[in-house]
């Protein structure tokens, strides 16, 4: 066959090469359009990466340009004027804490909605649903009210349990989908071996569903990581502050500075990346095996 | 379930032997759903609880409330700033379905195609999704600012936020950026478990990419694009962090959701009660898209 | 038999209990009623909200007012959390609803002060006025805007007036005088636009209320603060044609392009780019606020890479009614003590410090120009010669204009809560061609019989005849 520049007409959907050397031309406009997609997911990340080098007069100049010179200057000035070090150790307790009791809460009730015969079950998902796509604003004073009068403002621990109960839903339709996927018979046969509910929600389904656990980790992680509006009506305390507020002190209704909010946004984004590049093909898998039933 | 040897009962008695059975694994099966039951009732239902009775008042968002009935309802049904709010709502959620999914599923379905750099592509597709919101619509704040921005390279001086035709579509724009990657990675993943005999099999009937894809590709990660399908409605009705950065639901409410409107009558315009009842009224909305859409499902869309 | 059924409908109605339980404890928290605060000692700690941005400000903040007050008041730690403007009144809001939030509110404008007020969520400060005479150290017209049924509310925290900001490099390059009326605006406008400069620098887009100031210029120094004083006492209606006019006016220059270039680019180009090209000249006047005066120094000089100037003057008259030399009046934020502090003594110590003690005052207005301007009785004569001769001049011009009875009123302060909201978000509109100049007026008309009915209104600034 020629090497043609249309589409290949002979794709698989196979996993490793068996389709190598002359065929590779083929894949040229695959290619080509992978790389146009990838240019625009990151594009702006890089611009945002060439202004954290700059100085406010080079960004006021050129914004898109590369950096002649790589100066630290943003950096240093971003971590300490933006109190990185507490903000981001805040955060990940935060992120810690949202995961574990996240974790925790989902996966009781995914389990109990998979393998248990929960009456109503239907319409309590249904519930889990409409709770998790309604808008938060709504009810932001009288939350406050609410946690005030309990004493959880001003305190991560406080946060966290907003976290909690602001993602448990959708984590626990996620594992609820992973859960379904334990076979039954070996619920089944612990049953009959006299197990109970809980021996059998930590012997037999977490060795098996772990994945899809990792998976809501990472998930409400994120969440957590990245979550703005709770955090800056709840924590007033500038010592008990997550990263979000980091990345917002160098905005004022008079300027941002491009520089030190460039250098904030990658103090704030870097750990994740790198976390995610660590972990993700298990998170991928985890995704893609469950899908809803 | 376990079978108890019972000394000749009689039918009663069995029958109320097991009715008991069920009701204690009726009721230990909802104790494993009591957590997420206390926290939903604590920071969920009981200020939605409080959100409903103030929207049957005049409150301002400070101070006393008065009981005024179903006022609140009536002006919205009659408010211009609503009816246009909902159209917006629904423009975003047309746009929202469908442009993400569309390039997630190229982007994953080309990325299955080719053999190299798969995992690289994945990361940096991810990217955005990973990004904080607040940065990112800080970041294409000023990408898309007239003078500065992407445009002047472009050679364009259109100002894409502050045009009303354009402010709701712009921030769209950003929105579905963020959101695509994180549906091409999962679509990837998905399309890596249809079995390739199936191709294989299509390929001998003579099918080529395109048919490929309809027939094999698509019916293979139906449950996956069923549940994304999901995600992405319950994610659509949120849309406030972006369109609240980017453009405050302007200029002159031309991406004005009914989240921002919520937002906005409740702390600038001091009318929260009527904000409670637009948030209520949003909230019976959703529940009707989600009835819609499980009734389609039970209607055999999904097996 | 049938004690596992009850059991369960027990626990569903329990939950729903719980659910009200919970439901009601912010209900009960929202019903207002009485402050749960206490006068505290005199000492311990003070909490502080304030929307003080960028680490020098903040620094400032930190070290020369915190710092000296605690130096003088050795027994009482301030505690300042930052926080950006658009964000602190929501948050502050959401805080004194609870009966929560800092010792030290710092409020809004004087407007929307009244709800907070009515609200019972401010401390009465009328006790630590008479104890400490306020009343002779303050002047009196701010005072009165806080004071509401006979209670004062809050202090005024920033006088504030409009003026316009302009590149005095580009104009004495060009050979420009200071327009002090009408046409002679808009010959200098017409000349810019001509060679390429953008006449006037403004947008929204950091501050979604900036229409508001500039209504506030062309309500002032159009209709004449005359007119505005007796709209806002009910005597005439703000459908009357002289504001109808006013809004037209300003539209007609949005319309030629003199704002920022177009309507699109005053929704869309961030502040700090008009900033920048104000300071390379390609934009040649800017009309703020004097708390401007704090932030545009840094779009000149050699750090901005360029060698201009700025300087403010008045706005011109736009009409012929109106003097020259007429500044719009009002107050920019406010002071006050949450209801439901447990430290409310030592709060107003701090009040009083900060009001009090005028060398201090008067240095930090001489200090940062504009954000510590507060309303004090002061000769001109004492204004520290540190001063930036520019910001000296607001103050010296303020004077002035009190004296003499030429003072208009910004909408910020002297209109009611709802209304001006109204007179940013409608102004919107009236860009956008989707409502008229007259109905513009029409609603805001409305509006404000509404509030004013309603006792929503603060304390008119009288015209000196």
């Amino acid at each position: 066959m020629t090497a043609v520049l249309t589409r290949d007409p002979v794709s698989t959907g196979k996993q490793h090469g068996t389709r190598r050397g002359p065929r590779r031309a083929y894949h040229f406009p695959s290619y080509l359009i992978l790389v146009v997609l990838a240019l625009f997911a990151v594009g702006p990340m890089v611009a945002m990466l060439f202004n954290a080098f700059k100085s406010n007069s080079q960004i006021g100049a050129s914004p898109l340009a590369p950096p002649t010179s790589l100066s630290l200057h943003n950096f240093t000035t971003a971590w300490t004027e933006g109190g990185f070090a507490t903000t981001m150790r805040n955060s990940v307790i935060l992120v810690v804490g949202a995961v574990i009791g996240t974790t925790i809460v989902a996966g009781l009730a995914a389990f109990a909605l998979s393998h248990l015969n929960v009456p109503g079950g239907g319409g309590f998902i249904a519930y889990l649903f409409l709770g998790s796509a309604m808008p938060v604003q709504l009810f932001v004073v009288p939350l406050f009210s609410l946690w005030t009068q309990l004493g959880l403002t001003d305190s991560l621990f406080g946060l966290m349990v907003i976290y909690w109960a602001t993602e448990a839903p959708f984590a626990t339709l996620l594992l609820r989908s992973f859960l379904l996927k334990v076979p039954r018979d070996f619920v089944e046969a612990a049953r009959l071996d006299g197990a109970s509910d809980l021996t059998i929600a930590r012997r037999v389904i977490l060795p098996m569903a772990w994945p899809g656990f990792l998976t809501v980790a990472l998930i409400v992680g994120l969440a957590a990581w990245n979550e703005f509006f709770w955090a800056i009506t709840f924590i007033h305390d500038p010592a008990k502050r997550p990263v979000s507020t980091s990345f917002l002190a160098f905005q004022d209704q008079y300027s941002t500075d491009w520089g030190l909010t460039s250098a904030a946004a990658l103090f704030m984004l870097i750990p994740v990346v790198l976390l995610f590049i660590a972990l993700q093909r298990r998170f991928v898998a985890g995704l893609t095996s469950g899908g809803l039933k | 379930m376990t079978t108890v040897p019972v000394p000749a009962p009689s039918r009663t008695s069995v029958a109320r032997g097991r009715a008991r059975m069920r009701l204690r694994r009726g009721l230990i099966a909802w104790a494993f759903l009591v957590p997420l039951l206390v926290l939903n009732v604590l920071v969920v239902l009981g200020p939605s609880i409080a959100t409903v009775y103030y929207s049957f008042t005049d409150w301002s968002g400070i101070g006393p409330a008065n009981f005024i009935g179903l006022d609140n309802y009536v002006n919205a049904v009659k408010d211009p700033a609503v009816r246009d709010a909902l159209l917006h709502n629904a423009i975003w959620f047309v746009l929202f379905l469908s442009v993400p999914m569309a390039l997630g599923l190229l982007g994953a379905y080309l990325l299955s195609q080719v053999k190299r750099f798969a995992m690289v592509f994945r990361v940096l597709y991810f990217i955005p999704y990973v990004t904080a919101s607040v940065v990112n619509a800080a970041l294409w704040k000023m990408l898309l600012s007239p003078d500065s921005g992407i445009g002047h390279y472009l050679g364009t001086h259109h100002a894409w936020l502050g045009d009303t035709a354009t402010s709701l579509y712009s921030v769209n724009f950003v929105v579905d950026w963020h959101w695509w990657g994180f549906l091409a990675v999962i679509f990837f993943a998905a399309m890596q478990s249809v079995d390739p005999q199936l191709y294989d099999a299509a390929k001998v009937d003579g099918a080529n990419k395109w048919q490929q894809f309809k027939s094999v590709t698509l019916p293979g990660i139906r449950p996956t694009t069923i549940f994304i399908f999901l995600m992405t409605i319950i994610w659509s009705l949120k849309a406030f962090d972006y369109i609240y950065i980017m453009t405050h639901g302007g200029p002159a409410g031309s991406s004005e959701v009914i989240s921002t409107l919520m937002y906005s009558q409740a702390f600038n315009n001091y009318s929260a009660g009527y904000a409670a009842a637009l948030g209520m009224s949003m909230t019976v909305i959703i529940g009707i898209v989600l009835a819609v859409y499980s009734f389609l499902r039970k209607k055999g869309w999904e097996e | 038999m049938t004690g596992s059924t009850i059991d369960r409908r027990h626990l569903l109605a329990s939950v729903g209990l719980a659910g009200l339980g919970v439901a009601a404890a912010p209900l009960l928290a929202a019903c207002g009623g009485s402050s749960s605060g206490t006068k505290g000692t005199g000492t311990g700690t003070v909490n502080l909200w304030i929307d003080i941005t960028g680490d020098a400000n903040q620094k400032y903040w930190d070290d020369s007012v915190v710092g000296a007050f605690e130096k003088a008041n050795p027994k009482i730690t301030m505690k300042t959390s930052y926080y950006k403007g658009s964000d602190l009144r929501t948050q502050v809001q959401t805080a004194l609803q609870a009966r929560s939030g800092p010792d030290i509110v710092r409020g809004p404008s004087a407007t929307q002060t009244i709800a907070w007020s009515k609200a019972n969520v401010l401390a009465d400060l009328t006790p630590y006025s008479k104890q400490w005479n306020w009343n002779s150290k303050l002047s009196d017209w701010a005072l009165k805007a806080f004071t509401f049924n006979g209670k004062l509310a809050a202090l005024p925290m920033r006088v504030d007036t409009m003026m316009i900001y302009y590149n005095k490099t580009l104009f004495a390059s060009k050979g420009w005088k200071q327009p002090t009326n009408r046409s002679e605006l808009e010959a200098l406008a017409t000349e810019a636009a001509g060679m390429g400069i953008t006449p006037f620098g403004s947008s929204n887009v950091d501050w979604a209320a900036a229409a508001e100031w500039l209504m506030t210029v062309f309500w002032n120094h159009f209709s004449g603060p005359d007119a505005l004083y007796q709209a806002l006492t009910g005597k005439i209606k703000f459908t009357d044609s002289v504001f109808v006019d006013a809004v037209a006016l300003l539209k007609s220059y949005f319309d030629k392009g003199w704002f920022s270039g177009s309507v699109q680019k005053y929704f869309s180009v961030p502040s700090a780019e008009i900033g920048a090209n104000f300071g390379k000249g390609t934009v040649a006047m800017i009309p703020q606020g004097e708390w401007y005066m704090s932030n545009v120094g840094q779009f000149f000089g050699a750090k901005a890479g360029n060698n201009n100037a700025w300087d403010w003057m008045p706005v011109p008259s736009l009409s012929s009614d109106v003097k020259y030399g007429t500044y719009a009046l009002g107050i920019g934020g406010s002071f006050a003590i949450n209801s439901a502090s447990k430290n409310q003594d030592a709060a107003a110590a701090f009040l009083n410090w900060y009001y009090g003690d005028r060398t201090a005052a008067l240095k930090r207005m001489a200090d940062v120009p504009a954000t510590y301007n507060i309303p004090i009785n002061f000769k001109d004569s004492e204004i520290p010669s540190s001063a930036d001769p520019r910001a000296a001049r607001v103050l010296t011009e303020l004077n002035k204009a009190v004296d003499s009875g030429n003072y208009g009123y910004v909408t910020w302060t002297w209109w009611p809560p709802k209304s001006d909201t109204f007179v940013y978000q409608g102004f919107e509109k009236v860009l956008t061609n989707a409502m008229t100049p007259a109905q513009y007026c029409q609603q805001l008309a409305d509006l404000f019989k509404q509030e004013s009915s309603s006792g929503n209104l603060p304390q008119m600034m009288p015209r000196k005849s």
